[in-house]
């Protein structure tokens, strides 16, 4: 399998950092574990080369409100 | 200090939407993970909507092996924004992650991708795919936390309020909304031991 070996191959290099934990968030649509590691595979490629570059927030344009304005603007 | 903690904080919030840079705050303020990367990834497939990475960098001392962690989020730049905020809140939490339910052997890799595609096998033993399963929830315990969930399940199940108004207002999937207002008490004492 081509492709997991790929994967595997990018997530251990034999030299620089080490591998401490792995997850993922599942996908919308059922895939098969080659399309699944070559997905995988292009994400990690996008963060290592810096193409998907790393930021450190996740700015946002909320407007908080209280759950009780919430609910009362509903009757 | 740890997730019991993090959602213990947010419990009494009743401001919506939580967000995301709280979440994120809050762990650099309170654990050891103080360098947290966020990268938006192009997605070719649906096939994941995130993920999460920790490394250990060697700080280059030769006489010792110390290590510095970075922790990289991935979430897919084409997810909705009430995705993303769920999906980079539920990696993120993984920092609480103990060794037993960590992925870092070539054969943790392939049983995790195997258990993270194929919801039929969700009666795993494999501690960290029921980790990863479990993820949304751990995460849903801080962004509808406990005082705005109770208020809120109360308006859905009298009906003044769907599900689907609820989600809106909390910037958060409807699907997870749904569910999380029906099992919130029960799973929040088991995920979170309070």
């Amino acid at each position: 399998m081509r492709e997991m070996e790929q994967l595997i191959s990018l997530l251990f290099p034999t030299e620089g950092p080490r591998l401490v934990d792995l997850k993922f968030f599942h996908g919308e649509n059922p895939v098969k574990v080659e399309e699944f590691c070559e997905a995988a595979h292009a994400a990690f490629v996008q963060v290592d080369s810096g193409q998907s570059p790393s930021e450190a927030g996740f700015p946002e344009t909320l407007q908080p409100v209280t759950v009780d304005k919430f609910l009362a603007n509903a009757s | 200090m740890s997730y019991q903690a993090l959602v213990k904080a947010f419990s009494n919030r009743e401001e919506l939407p939580i967000p995301v840079d709280a979440v994120l705050t809050w762990i650099r303020d309170h654990t050891d993970h103080r360098d947290l990367r966020l990268h938006g990834v192009g997605r070719n497939s649906k096939a994941f909507r995130g993920a999460f990475r920790r490394l250990g960098i060697p700080t280059g001392n030769m006489y010792s092996h110390e290590v510095e962690l970075i922790c990289q989020i991935l979430y897919g730049r084409d997810l909705e924004p009430d995705w993303k905020r769920l999906v980079v809140v539920k990696e993120a939490l993984h920092v609480f992650d103990p060794a037993g339910q960590q992925v870092n052997t070539e054969d943790g890799v392939r049983r995790l991708i195997r258990e993270v595609i194929t919801p039929e096998l969700r009666a795993t033993s494999f501690a960290p795919a029921i980790n990863d399963f479990l993820g949304p929830y751990r995460a849903m315990a801080v962004l509808l936390p406990r005082a705005a969930r109770r208020k809120l399940k109360i308006a859905r199940d009298e009906g003044k309020r769907t599900s689907t108004e609820i989600a809106n207002y909390a910037q958060l999937p409807d699907f997870y909304v749904d569910i999380w207002l029906d099992i919130g008490e029960e799973a929040e004492h088991e995920l979170a031991g309070f």
